[in-house]
């Protein structure tokens, strides 16, 4: 056969083969061929494969060596370089050959996976070896969703590690890894993950369409995934939970939940995702249900803090101040003495100040980092208060939102409710406490209508679902929560066995 | 065209940038805490207002400011309280803003002379203002109630207010008015006292008392002595402690009641007029003695409850008297206790209670007290 | 992107329960112990209170079996069914036509409300503007979210109006309550009238009624749905007639806004606790009014069928506020509203009653 470029085939030349593999890749420097001889024999071979993608001890070890010092098998006799090939395979190479191929570009993109791939002289198709390694970080706890108590391991960006930690978590045979491929010219893997007897199968086929309908080059990390198939990408709300947890996933499927894995990131998608989950972590869960229900409700608590305090802050003072206790009030008014600017124009000075610490803090290194976060808050706002630009009143409110903020689980909530906050605080200066209900009322519709994948936002409040209540404000004692939450509709409704 | 349109739609927005109303920073405004009205030249109306200086209050170091004391009056002069009140506005540099006034201390000269509805109904109507504000009447200048100095508090209005929420320490203090209850009590045809207010010295005020109102106009009519304002807070059931002198066998004797109650019943008397019965009933206590021994005041225990039913019985007989003869009008709540219990007689009379025919002048009410004596606190004798 | 639904888009009977309870707890609450004392004596006007709602209860039981026959349907759908279409289409247009005064009414009231309590100098237009704005938005999305909108507030308001009640049980005085049974036939008749019109607002299943779609108890959750408003309408009027006084109630423009005045909030953690009752309240109204808008919005498209959603909206918000508007003075105000319910009354209310009258004896008909 000859080598036609229309077809790209491999042709039976060996040099041919590996002057047009290496065209494809541009002659890349990390592309490694070894060309030697079958042990006992004229036969030609070459391994090919890409430094840093396939593992090259283990293509050394148990590809090339044990060909090279082959002295069991007669190779020559064989007439057929077919068969050679295939007692190549099977009694050489002890790695796992999951395919063979001739087509030049399926090669190329084996080869750009890590794939190790071997020609014969004489053979137009190539053998493909499983040799995926490559660099990759240690396991170790996630940044941004450290717990008190709880595993202390993380997903990492290599697909595989993250896929054994799930399966180390849930040993079940129903838990079900579709594999595909997105990304036209990135080629990246993704994985998609449900326990087949509990999610429900309308959910599973809805996001397979979905995730068919990705059409782009790359992807660079799973929030372009979480954009693209989200219901809704102009509400501020997410409605995809990203984590980097292997028990919050593991929890959610159980669940009747759906994941999303993709190489090259530690961050996976879970969905559909409700209001609720915003204020739960997997923390409640793990301590007595008491102390899981308070927390939660303090959650609860910082969510409309953060929401609403420099709002009502501003709304009070410059339009109800007679809502302030007679005590109270003679300490305020005595603490903007002298601050030049409206209470709208303090509040949104600092919270502005604040947001720009908080962008500052997360690029610099490490040690500096935390001290900004220390120092800029305490030093500028003290220093604020003495030269009267703002009132200590002022930084005191300004500090608690921020805290508050920071005590929602979810990051992508939180930033959802930082940009929440100037609505309100706009609306407050205009209208006072009316702006705030009015702009309450606007983000309580918007909430009540948007729907993750089929599941309203704000279940199980609205429409309601009086058995998830028990997992909702509170976390009711784990002999109680002996069903999965109603509003995925899952096939198997019961967490505990049936006696 | 559709560009246009959304424009067009979206004009109206502009109108948020009119601005904001009613933004008032909070530092702009003067806070009032007490107003006073007094009486002016030519039928005018003098109005204090009490500022608060809110940098003078800071008591957050725990050394007293310096720089004289937290707060102004202020006063102006203008036929009604609302253009008076706008008059001081142009003088102070606040806004002045009566969300929390705690109180309006009226002078019975003043308030002898107008309609009270009239007086304060700026105050009633003013949704700005605070419903729980007391309402008070002084005897003499009520500016001079203002300025009463104090160690113990910061403000004067603190110090007036809070000796006035004793009520239940003395029975001689009229339990407070609010706007709210003044509303109700302006509303009703029947008269009504308010609590009485008077500067004793430099430094003290007196809320024992009670300043009497005709229900007919709304004006002020008198004071009552401390001993007819208990009587009335008897009457009333407003008493919750109260202790009582006694004199037996020459040697004082002190009885303090804990409990006390009174039911009223309307009858009616062979004239066909309303006939009041009062019950009381009362769990007292010695609560201090000259006596000597023990025995003595054991042996005594009836004269004892004699005596102080007696004494019970005289202070609400007379203020009964005081009310019926003197001022000729039912401030102490019988009009009420008919209204309630017997509609259709109350029907009959409701326009010569207090006025007119003045029938409430002819009712006769009839007393009758049990008290029960119990400890003889904690020691035997005291000497 | 098609939208896959887990959750399907319908109506069970606590959904029921809560939309007919939040839409008749609107503006009424808030003037009704007024009236009511004007021509009862002292505490009488609760037999007014009961008796009106007798008779929403009535018409509850009407409408629900009248809607209980045809699920997933709504009125005009049944009409159009039942008689004839250009009747159906009288009838919804007649019905928008209340709702649409219904709602400009509604809107004028809580400016005025708004500005007295809350603001000072800031016109009342504005707050309105806002307001109609904020309904525009409400109603631009699926019905269903507004349903959903009543289960996620109405526990809510009743647990803020219950603090409000509780926090002023100190003021409580039994004896006001004397004497009773003192007022005259003509009295409460009177008052009964004000009274069912405060119960109005049950009608607005007769278009929801396509969320229902399980054939279930319609009629009870209908009657449930009253129930509440009845006791709270009840419990309200007791308790402001105790507190303040039939004297003071007959001379207070909103007696419910003066006991929220009233409350002292212990620790004193803030003052002026109407503020916080006027925001729950708000909510609430907003609610109300969103439906009645909806529901303008359905009757209006059943008829008009090729009519887009937006330009339905463009032409009827401005002329819902001008139509507020129009009345000048509180007296004016006043014979609007009555209009407006007696309007309600006779196509919400009668109407349907005659509609399953006229069903009913078909049916018979066809038996025989």
């Amino acid at each position: 056969m000859d080598k036609s470029s229309t077809e790209q085939l491999l042709s039976t030349d060996l040099h041919k083969n590996l002057e047009a593999l290496n065209d494809m890749l541009h002659d890349a420097s990390d592309l490694t061929t070894k060309v030697f001889l079958v042990g006992g024999s004229n036969y030609k071979v070459a391994v090919m494969s890409i430094e840093g993608l396939a593992d090259q001890l283990l293509v050394k070890k148990q590809v090339i060596n044990p060909i090279q010092h082959n002295e069991k098998l007669y190779v020559d006799s064989l007439r057929d370089p077919m068969q050679a090939l295939h007692e190549i395979e099977n009694r050489m190479i002890s790695l796992q050959i999951p395919t063979r191929s001739n087509s030049l570009i399926e090669l190329h993109g084996f080869l750009l996976s890590g794939q190790a791939i071997l020609l014969l002289e004489g053979v137009a198709e190539a053998l493909i070896i499983h040799s995926q390694d490559g660099p990759a970080r240690s396991i170790e706890e996630p940044q941004t969703e450290a717990l008190v108590r709880g595993p202390r391991i993380g997903f990492t960006e290599s697909i595989a590690t993250n896929i054994s930690l799930l399966r180390r978590q849930i040993k079940e045979a129903g838990l079900v890894i579709k594999p595909y491929t997105v990304g036209k010219r990135s080629k990246q893997a993704l994985c998609l993950l449900y326990i087949k007897d509990i999610t429900n199968s309308k959910l599973v086929a809805e996001v397979e369409r979905r995730l068919q309908s990705i059409n782009l080059d790359y992807i660079p990390e799973s929030g372009t995934i979480e954009q693209w198939i989200e219901d809704s990408s102009i509400s501020p709300f997410p409605q995809i939970l990203n984590t980097e947890r292997p028990d919050k996933v593991s929890a959610a499927l159980l669940q009747g939940k759906v994941a999303i894995m993709l190489d090259g990131t530690p961050f996976v998608l879970i969905l559909p995702f409700t209001y609720i989950s915003l204020i739960h972590s997997p923390e409640d869960y793990y301590e007595r249900w008491f102390i899981g229900s308070l927390i939660r409700l303090l959650r609860f608590v910082a969510v409309t803090f953060t929401l609403f305090l420099p709002a009502l802050y501003i709304a009070i003072l410059s339009f109800h101040p007679s809502m302030i206790p007679f005590k109270l009030v003679f300490s305020i008014a005595a603490a903007r003495e002298g601050v030049p600017f409206p209470a709208v124009i303090e509040a949104v000075l600092m919270e502005v100040t604040l947001e720009l610490l908080r962008e500052a803090g997360i690029r610099l290194p490490k040690p500096i980092g935390q001290t900004i976060g220390i120092v800029g808050g305490l030093v500028i706002g003290d220093a604020a208060v003495q030269a009267g630009i703002v009132s200590p009143v002022m930084v005191i409110i300004v500090a608690l939102t921020a805290i508050s903020s920071f005590a929602i689980p979810s990051y992508s909530a939180g930033i959802a409710f930082r940009m929440l906050r100037f609505v309100t605080m706009i609306a407050a200066s205009f209208l006072g406490l009316y702006g705030i209900v009015m702009v309450f009322v606007m983000i309580c519709m918007h909430l009540i209508r948007l729907q993750s994948f089929g599941v309203p936002y704000l279940a199980p409040i609205a429409p309601s679902f009086k058995k998830d209540w028990l997992d909702m404000f509170i976390r009711a004692p784990v002999s109680v929560l002996t069903s999965r939450p109603s509003f995925m509709k899952t096939k198997d409704k019961y967490r505990t066995k049936k006696r | 065209m559709n560009r246009w349109f959304i424009l067009l739609l979206l004009l109206p927005l502009l109108l948020f940038t009119a601005g904001c109303w009613d933004q008032i920073e909070i530092e702009q405004r003067g806070f009032v805490v007490g107003t006073a009205l007094d009486k002016g030249e030519d039928g005018k109306i003098i109005v204090t207002f009490q500022l608060v200086l809110p940098t003078l209050m800071q008591s957050s170091s725990g050394t007293k400011a310096e720089g004289g004391e937290p707060y102004i009056n202020t006063s102006s002069e203008a036929k009604t309280v609302f253009k008076a009140a706008r008059l001081l506005a142009s003088e102070v540099s606040r806004t002045p803003y009566i969300a929390h006034n705690q109180m309006i201390i009226v002078s019975d000269e003043l308030a002898s002379s107008e309609h009270l509805g009239e007086l304060l109904d700026l105050f009633i109507r003013d949704p700005e203002s605070r419903r729980a504000s007391n309402i008070m009447v002084a005897q003499g200048k009520a500016r001079d109630i203002l300025e009463v100095k104090t160690d113990m508090e910061t403000l004067p209005v603190q110090y007036i207010l809070s000796t006035h929420n004793n009520p239940e320490k003395s029975e001689a203090i009229t339990p407070p008015i609010n706007i709210g209850d003044l509303h109700q009590m302006l509303l009703s045809n029947s008269s009504y006292a308010l609590p009485k207010v008077s500067r004793v010295k430099e430094n003290k005020i007196s809320t024992a008392g009670a300043s009497v109102f005709n229900g007919k106009d709304h004006k002020f009519i008198g004071h009552l002595t401390e001993d007819e304002t208990t009587g009335r807070n008897m009457i009333q059931g407003t008493v919750k402690t109260a202790s009582l002198e006694l004199e037996i066998e020459g040697k004082d004797l002190v009885v303090e009641i804990h409990e006390f109650h009174r039911r009223i019943k309307v009858k009616t008397d062979q004239r066909g007029l309303p006939l009041f019965e009062i019950t009381v009933g009362a769990n007292g206590s010695i609560g201090e003695s000259e006596f000597d021994e023990m025995l003595t005041i054991k042996e005594m225990n009836n004269e004892i409850k004699r005596k102080t039913e007696e004494k019970i019985k005289s202070y609400m007989e007379q203020v009964i008297e005081v009310s019926q003869k003197q001022f000729q009008s039912d401030f102490l709540g019988f009009n009420n206790k008919l209204y309630e219990q017997n509609y259709d007689l109350w029907n009959t009379y409701r326009d010569d209670w207090d006025r007119g025919e003045n029938i409430y002048s002819q009712c006769k009410v009839t007393i009758d007290v049990k008290l029960s004596l119990k400890t003889i606190g904690t020691i035997m004798e005291s000497k | 992107m098609k939208k896959n639904e887990l959750i399907l888009d319908e109506m069970g009977s606590k959904e029921i329960v809560f939309c007919v309870s939040n839409m008749i707890i609107g503006f009424g609450i808030l003037t009704l112990p007024n009236t009511i004392v004007r021509t009862t004596v002292s505490s009488d006007g609760w037999i007014s209170i009961l008796l009106g709602g007798g008779i929403a209860i009535l018409i509850a039981i009407i409408i629900g079996k009248l809607i209980e026959r045809f699920p997933g349907k709504n009125v005009h759908a049944i009409m159009s069914e039942v008689f004839n279409r250009t009747f159906a289409h009288f009838f919804s247009l007649c019905f928008a036509l209340y709702y649409f005064l219904f709602v400009s009414y509604q809107i004028r009231s809580v400016s005025t409300i708004t500005k007295l309590y809350l603001f000072d100098n800031t016109p009342e237009e504005f707050l309105g503007f806002t307001f109609l704005l904020v309904l525009a938005y409400g109603v631009a999305g699926s019905s269903i979210a507004l349903v959903r909108m009543n289960v996620l507030f109405f526990p809510i308001v009743i647990s803020v109006l219950s603090l409000l009640l509780l926090f002023n049980i100190g003021g409580f005085n039994v004896h006001r309550l004397l004497p009773m049974f003192k007022s005259d036939f003509t009295g409460i008749m009177k008052a009964t009238k004000e009274t069912t019109f405060s119960y109005l607002g049950v009608e607005i299943m007769l278009f929801y009624n396509i969320y229902v779609l399980k054939k279930q108890k319609v009629v009870s959750s209908m009657v449930r749905g009253i129930l509440l408003p009845i006791l709270f309408y009840f419990v309200t009027f007791i308790f402001v007639v105790v507190i303040f006084g039939t004297l003071v109630v007959e001379n207070t423009l909103y007696p419910l806004a003066e006991l929220a005045k009233e409350v002292e909030v212990p620790g004193e953690i803030f003052e002026r606790f109407e503020f916080f009752f006027f925001v729950i309240w708000l909510i609430s109204l907003f609610c109300t009014n969103v439906m009645a808008l909806d529901v303008t919005l359905i009757a209006i498209g059943a008829v008009f069928q090729r009519l887009k959603k937006t330009t339905l909206l463009v032409i009827l918000l401005p002329s819902i506020f001008i139509a507020g508007l129009l009345p000048s003075s509180i007296k004016e105000l006043r014979i609007f509203s009555s209009w407006i319910s007696y309007l309600g009354i006779i196509i919400a209310w009668i109407l349907p009653a005659l509609i399953l009258l006229v069903i009913k004896l078909k049916e018979g008909m066809k038996h025989e």
